[in-house]
């Protein structure tokens, strides 16, 4: 997989570098719009991570430009602009998904994967993880065999990750694409709301599927 | 005159009100001229018609003295005149038939005279009157009489009564011309003035304020003219302004404090670390490093939002919002929680309310009501989640069976940062209600804290807009 990082704090792309690198990732980087504007035109990325902030040209006008020319590459603003109305803008200019500074790296990697899977998305009827299945037809779930009644708020909850499986979703991205919630409750509800499901899917199964990445969020897999 | 002096009298010129009143005075002016030469030329005809009735008059009757007595007695008639001297003194001459005068006030005919009865105007210089009679150059009307001896005589009427007349005219004309000049100008004086004098504190007032002053005014006058009001608007503004400005450095005074501490902590265990010398695991305090960060991240967002919410930015995310979707929500979001203590969540919204506001910050607001409420309500008590509508308000009432609080700390439960001793002991920041009282206060809504006997109601009320 390879990655253009935009970012005109040069310590801050290093260590976003170093990051990626031993995550696996083959990663360019531009320390400046013109020249990050240059390699997203001239060669084929898998992803586009973008300071919205750069000197010269700002990050959103290389999103426009881009996608003038039609390239869909997946891009991933990164802003110390945190405002909702700020988020909005960004996602309108053409980018898929908008992280405020300061970030965890871990929430970056699971943007990032989330992304990633994004471009080869098929629709899907029915979603499965080891013997637990999701069918988005009739939205029924079944574990083994046996239904399982989950209310709505819990089915786009587990929908939300299995189609992420193997893959870490953070709390905040739970919060953003379960409830639309662009803000942190006080309290970790949504550790409050996994609990909820867990016993709901895992619990009479002696297998867990819903598994606790510690200080970073939840992954379901086998 | 010093140059400030000359350089105001400049300004002064400059004004409106000046150049207005020298515009109108010149316009009266014009009006005036007209109606006057009008004026003159009414008098002057009538002045006119008068001479000649009386010349023809005149001529009339020494035609009939001839007639009577014969040229002897026009001689008689005419000296006996000649004495006599005034206003309206008539002049006149008899000349025979060779053009001889015979008798009369003039030195010799006049050459360009007609003789056929009408009345003309002769130009008749000083120099051709006879000494004793006092009157100038100009046009004389004169009327001549042919009579059958071949003498010939001129009856001519002084003009130095008209002329005073007109001389007195144009006085009048002048010194009203003059009056009205005057007062013009200085009604445009004063005006220009008084322009000149608010102009004048608007500049101090801009002056200070562009240096820093934000508290100076636009001085005012008592006479609450147009300018008083422009002033009093802008006076009005300006203290917003200045509101805003106050308000949003307390507000970045507020963060800078705020995060020192939870920084000092951060530090004060850095450093302990670095001293203890018994650290086994350095990934252990790195990792114990990265919450306590995450944990001032989320503080300073807080802080952020709060700031956001107190200025006027949030209102640019206005929105008509569906305030029964949101409360169910939110406490669809918090029921788990609820649950897990074995609270008895009691939820009760009406149907399809809306208002106008920040979807955002009213979704946090109740959730940050709720969230408190959970966390202080023991195991097996209830909340109670309402939403109500009235003609005059909409309210969101949120009570818990909690140990409640102290009537004197309603005040400072909404202070960030303000934690009360009996709730030291649970997790928070303390700035869950400072956001609800900042999202209340931007959407003009009242935030109201009630004994719940037990417990604590809050209730967050929204005006509706009257009609």
């Amino acid at each position: 997989m390879k990655i253009l990082l935009i970012e005109d704090d040069r310590e801050t792309g290093k260590y976003i570098v170093k990051g990626l690198n031993e995550n696996g990732y083959t990663v360019d980087y531009a320390a400046e719009g013109k020249d990050g504007l240059y390699l997203a035109m001239n060669n084929s990325y898998d992803l586009i991570i973008m300071d919205r902030m750069l000197p010269g040209i700002d990050g959103l006008s290389i999103i426009k430009m881009l996608r003038s020319v039609r390239k869909k590459t997946p891009i991933l603003i990164l802003s110390a602009l945190g405002d909702v109305d700020e988020k909005v803008e960004g996602l309108k200019a053409g980018g898929d998904d908008y992280l405020t500074k300061p970030y965890a790296f871990s929430e970056l990697l699971a943007r990032i994967e989330a992304l990633l899977r994004r471009g080869n998305e098929i629709p899907e009827q029915a979603l499965q993880v080891g013997n637990l299945k999701m069918n988005l037809e009739n939205y029924t779930v079944t574990r083994g065999g046996r239904k399982i009644e989950l209310k709505p708020r819990e089915f786009r909850l587990l929908e939300y990750l299995m189609r992420h499986k193997g893959h870490i979703v953070t709390r905040t991205m739970l919060l953003e694409n379960v409830w639309d919630y662009n803000f942190d409750p006080q309290t970790n509800v949504i550790d409050v709301h996994i609990s909820r499901l867990r016993s709901k899917i895992d619990k009479d199964f002696g297998k867990e599927l819903i598994k606790t990445v510690r200080g970073v969020g939840y992954k379901i897999e086998q | 005159m010093d140059i400030r002096s000359s350089s105001r009298i400049k300004s002064l010129l400059h004004t409106t009100a000046i150049r207005l009143s020298l515009k109108y005075s010149l316009i009266y002016i014009f009006i005036f001229g007209i109606i006057f030469l009008f004026l003159y030329w009414f008098i002057n005809s009538f002045v006119q018609a008068q001479i000649k009735a009386s010349l023809t008059q005149e001529s009339k009757k020494i035609e009939s003295i001839y007639h009577v007595k014969g040229i002897g007695a026009i001689k008689e008639y005419i000296t006996t005149h000649r004495q006599y001297s005034g206003e309206d003194h008539r002049f006149y001459l008899l000349i025979d038939k060779n053009g001889k005068p015979q008798a009369g006030d003039l030195k010799k005919w006049p050459s360009e005279i007609k003789t056929n009865g009408s009345i003309t105007n002769v130009w008749i210089p000083k120099k051709e009157i006879v000494d004793a009679i006092k009157d100038g150059d100009g046009y004389w009307p004169v009327i001549t009489i042919n009579f059958k001896n071949g003498y010939k005589m001129l009856i001519a009427q002084g003009i130095r009564g008209t002329e005073d007349l007109r001389e007195t005219m144009f006085a009048i004309m002048a010194l009203i011309f003059g009056i009205i000049v005057v007062l013009i100008i200085a009604l445009g004086f004063s005006l220009g003035k008084n322009v000149l004098w608010h102009i004048e504190n608007i500049n101090k007032a801009y002056n200070a304020i562009m240096n820093g002053n934000l508290s100076i005014r636009i001085k005012t006058s008592s006479k609450n003219d147009e300018f008083d009001m422009i002033a009093n608007q802008i006076n009005e503004m300006l203290d917003k302004i200045e509101q805003l400005v106050t308000e949003a450095k307390q507000a970045t005074n507020n963060i800078a404090h705020d995060l020192r501490k939870p920084l000092n902590r951060l530090r004060n265990r850095l450093e302990i670390s670095i001293i203890d010398k018994n650290r086994h695991d350095c990934n252990k305090i790195l990792e114990k490093t990265v919450a306590d960060i995450d944990d001032i991240i989320k503080t300073f967002n807080a802080i952020l939002e709060i700031a956001q919410a107190e200025s006027a930015a949030a209102k640019k995310a206005w929105n008509n919002v569906n305030i029964s979707g949101i409360t169910s929500e939110v406490a669809g979001l918090y029921r788990p929680l609820a649950e897990d203590k074995s609270i008895e969540l009691n939820v009760n919204i009406a149907d399809k309310i809306t208002i106008e506001g920040n979807e955002r910050l009213i979704t946090q607001s109740i959730g940050n009501i709720l969230d408190n409420a959970i966390k202080y309500t023991p195991k097996n008590g209830t909340i109670d989640v309402c939403l109500k509508e009235n003609e005059k308000s909409i309210e969101v009432l949120v009570s818990d069976s909690g140990p409640g609080v102290n009537e004197k700390d309603y005040s400072r439960i909404t202070k960030r940062f303000v934690r009360l001793d009996s709730s030291r002991h649970t997790p928070g920041n303390g700035l869950g209600l400072s956001l609800v009282e900042a999202a209340a206060k931007l959407h003009n809504a009242d935030l109201v804290f009630a004994d719940n006997r037990p417990g604590l109601s809050v209730r967050l009320i929204f005006k509706k807009p009257s009609i």
